[in-house]
């Protein structure tokens, strides 16, 4: 690779996460540059952040610079030919278009991600998810999943309230770890108690993942908390058998929307970066909202904005 | 090493009291010294001192694992952290004041002058009613007596301020008290650390 020493870590980072994801039977998505605004403005709430940047065609349509490539992929699921048989498994490198809270701007941000559409068991999950991990040992060796169960989750706030808004609020709370808040809520909204401390125990700092697992199974209320709890035991078990435990860390603090996923869902950390650098899950949701139903699918996605620095600061890397 | 952003003044004095006699002192902050940064590579513990409402901001980008801020800070800002303890100290509310004559009239929009625009916002938002918010950063008091604004948004500690300027307390909007943060990443590669931090703070 001499001959190409001019090239940046980012610039390798991706060749090598590229190498991975063909190896793995992944192939390369492109999507069109540009999609209609309707298109995002249906599915608002699945994308990060409120605004989109849009500009009207020469045909005066109304057209948007894409947010998030995972809806594009999906609208086009099914329509290629190598999604005749079994799953079809995309990856792409593509620049988003999202509002950067920090600076009120729209900002350009590089991701690269894979999406596994079409029947997804616990081996196609465990692929995805050690996937991510590979990914992020790419990118820096000290990094951790946090894993969480959505399903599980949702099917708990179910018990504990009907309103939305308080389960809203709940969720909220949940995602900052914020028990002393939820207590006030408890006594303000008169809500269950037995069901409440459930999620109170869940959330407390302290309990090893093996504890966690044998906690939300004892714990689980009906038939689908029972699935999704032996779903993530058996995610975690195959993930030990892979000499991954060390990297994975459950943690149901990570929540997402509910009504975009429904399954096992992943955040990626790397040590000294401050923010997530990947996110990803399991997202049938979406896939019966743009009527795929009979599709499930699972993915996850590297944001470049968050490690470019990193990476530049670092000795040149091996491609 | 775990790295703390302290909010300057009272309530961060308090907190470090706390955390030294838990065994996370740094000799030189006991002294009068303009410095802004003390570690201690013994105790594995380095103390930020920051404008109040700029700790979260230094929790969420990492600059700091950890931090103590105001529940009002956190709810006008919504940073990305985890809120690991309500610290039940640095007690205080978030109040409507105005001038004690002072009587709404529903028919035009409410004039509010605050440093506190999303929690204004929302509140207003939550009992329908139309406002117009006058964004300030200090001596928000002055602005009904000058009649740049019908009421203010702002936080009451004793109500001393409020008296001798003739304002007076409409509704209390929330309570506030001091919270314990921690970066999300920095939660996961120092988990036992941060924990054991809060555990001291909690007693």
């Amino acid at each position: 690779m001499e001959k190409y020493n001019f090239l940046s870590n980012e610039e390798i980072t991706v060749l090598n996460l590229r190498s991975i994801y063909e190896k793995n039977g992944y192939h390369k998505f492109t999507p069109n540059q540009f999609e209609s605004y309707d298109f995002y403005a249906k599915n608002k709430d699945f994308l990060v952040g409120n605004r989109i940047l849009t500009f009207t065609d020469l045909n005066g349509k109304l057209m948007a610079l894409k947010p998030d490539i995972t809806l594009s992929i999906i609208k086009n699921a099914g329509k290629n030919s190598s999604a005749l048989s079994g799953n079809e498994r995309l990856y792409y490198t593509e620049n988003v278009y999202r509002e950067s809270k920090d600076i009120n701007e729209f900002k350009e941000i590089f991701q690269v991600g894979i999406e596994n559409i079409g029947k997804i068991d616990i081996d196609e999950t465990f692929d995805t998810v050690k996937l991510a991990l590979q990914s992020l040992f790419e990118i820096d060796k000290n990094s951790k999943l946090e894993i969480s169960h959505n399903a599980y989750v949702d099917s708990l706030l179910n018990f504990i309230s009907e309103d939305s808004n308080v389960k809203e609020e709940i969720l909220n709370l949940i995602s900052h770890k914020n028990i002393h808040d939820f207590k006030k809520l408890i006594i303000e909204k008169n809500l269950p108690e037995k069901y409440c401390d459930i999620l109170i125990s869940l959330l407390s700092p302290g309990k090893t993942n093996e504890e966690i697992l044998s906690f939300i199974k004892e714990n689980a209320l009906n038939n689908e908390m029972t699935d999704s709890a032996d779903e993530l035991s058996k995610l975690y078990s195959k993930a030990k058998e892979n000499g991954l435990r060390d990297y994975i860390v459950i943690d149901f603090s990570l929540v997402k929307d509910p009504s975009y996923y429904n399954g096992i869902i992943f955040d990626g950390y790397i040590n000294n970066v401050p923010r997530n650098v990947l996110s990803g899950g399991r997202y049938d949701a979406l896939l019966k909202k743009m009527e795929k139903k009979h599709k499930q699918a699972i993915g996850f996605a590297i944001y470049f904005d968050i490690i470019e620095r990193l990476l530049a600061s670092e000795p040149r890397r091996e491609a | 090493m775990i790295n703390v952003a302290l909010p300057k003044g009272r309530l961060g004095n308090r907190v470090f009291d706390i955390l030294s006699n838990a065994g996370y002192d740094v000799k030189e902050m006991h002294s009068d010294t303009r410095q802004l940064i003390f570690t201690s590579e013994e105790n594995g513990i380095s103390y930020f001192l920051v404008k109040p409402s700029d700790v979260s901001i230094y929790v969420e980008h990492g600059a700091a694992d950890v931090g103590i801020v105001g529940k009002d800070i956190l709810l006008e800002y919504s940073p990305d952290v985890y809120e690991l303890l309500d610290l039940g100290i640095g007690k205080c509310k978030m109040c409507v004041a105005s001038l004690a004559s002072f009587k709404d009239n529903p028919d035009v929009p409410l004039r509010v002058a605050t440093k506190f625009v999303n929690i204004t916002k929302n509140y207003y938002e939550s009992i329908n009613r139309e406002i117009e918010i006058i964004k300030l950063n200090g001596s928000i008091e002055l602005a009904p007596i000058l009649n740049l604004s019908d009421v203010i948004v702002d936080i009451v500690e004793t109500g001393t301020t409020l008296k001798e300027n003739n304002l007076k307390v409409f509704t209390e909007i929330l309570p506030i008290s001091a919270r314990f943060i921690a970066n999300k990443s920095s939660y996961n590669f120092k988990t036992d650390e941060i924990n054991k931090m809060a555990d001291c703070l909690r007693r």
